[in-house]
């Protein structure tokens, strides 16, 4: 099966076609996806800008995430679930769409960027974890955090525009 | 109020035929671009007042003291609301008929209103009650039901 063939078979699901033909499906789903994923970019730049030392800088970055990534992962399980029924609604349409094949790029690019911080600059973070001078490799995983999910709202929204 | 809304369909097409906004509406860029920073200016929103909210109903950043979670959160609604109406007013002057002829466009602003309102309010009660409080938790609970009705109308508006 090529990905064409996938994308014209999930757009001819009754799933896909319930909500592509449904007046109040599509929006509503839409408005959860932007719901979800505005609480997932701004709850993620509380933890990069700590590891920028540009805020919440009397916060141990280990207690930091403890206390917020719970609430980024269950929005982003939202934004995932959401962003995958508005997809089987118009599949074909999408996979062509430039801007949502550079969203889905960048979306593999911040998990990468997450996978190294976690596995990698994170497993010394008892080293550094109350410092207000974090590693470089933090900072550079803060910033690029920041960067490619403020791209990622960036070409969201831009999907709907071709 | 009546004769303001008579004479909206007039202001609608004196601000339509502005340079200005043509150039907004006509500039391909513009409104994908002043749409996403419109979105990443709620992004700051909810990643402020969620948390803010969330320590309030004691359901989360507990390590924080009530006041500190307003110190850390609050200073980013009051300047993520500005960059807010900043470019919502480009969006506006680039298709005023889109929003100003549309009641969700005025539920919207409502609510923001009160949740801005809510959230200063707070802010100010806080100083006096650092503990907080059964009416903080209520309050808290409605910022978060505004916030959340204030995404699904402007999505909304796209589709009245």
């Amino acid at each position: 099966m090529t990905l064409l063939e996938i994308a014209q078979w999930l757009e001819k699901s009754p799933l896909g076609q319930s909500i592509r033909e449904s007046d109040l499906l599509f929006p509503n789903i839409e408005s959860l996806h932007v719901l979800a994923i505005t609480f997932v970019v701004g709850s993620i730049a509380v933890i990069d800008l700590r590891l920028l030392d540009a805020a919440s800088r009397s916060q141990p970055v280990s207690r930091l995430t403890a206390q917020i990534l719970p609430f980024t992962w269950s929005a982003f399980a939202v934004a995932a679930t959401t962003g995958g029924l508005l997809f089987v609604s118009h599949a074909t349409s999408y996979i062509a769409n430039v801007p949502f094949q550079f969203k889905m790029a960048l979306l593999i690019a911040a998990a990468f960027n997450m996978l190294l911080f976690h596995l990698v600059t994170y497993r010394s973070v008892e080293n550094w974890d109350a410092d207000v001078a974090t590693p470089p490799a933090a900072r550079i995983a803060g910033a690029l955090s920041l960067l490619l999910w403020m791209s990622i709202v960036g070409f969201g929204r831009w999907i709907g525009f071709v | 109020m009546g004769s303001v809304l008579q004479s909206m369909p007039a202001f609608i097409n004196w601000l339509q035929q502005t340079p200005f906004s043509l150039t907004v509406a006509t500039v391909i860029w513009i409104v994908p671009l002043v749409q996403t920073v419109h979105i990443l200016g709620i992004a700051l929103v909810m990643g402020s007042i969620v948390l803010f909210d969330l320590r309030l109903l004691n359901a989360g950043m507990r390590s924080l003291s009530l006041a500190a979670a307003g110190q850390r959160f609050l200073p980013w609604l009051w300047f993520a609301l500005p960059l807010l109406l900043l470019s919502g007013l480009l969006l506006i002057i680039g298709e005023p008929e889109r929003s100003l002829t549309n009641p969700l466009f005025y539920a919207k602003m409502i609510m923001v209103l009160t949740a801005a309102l809510i959230s200063w309010c707070l802010q100010r009660a806080l100083r006096k009650r650092p503990a907080g409080g059964l009416v903080f938790r209520f309050f808290a609970l409605v910022s978060l039901a505004l916030w959340v009705a204030i995404v699904f109308a402007g999505r909304w508006i796209a589709y009245v």
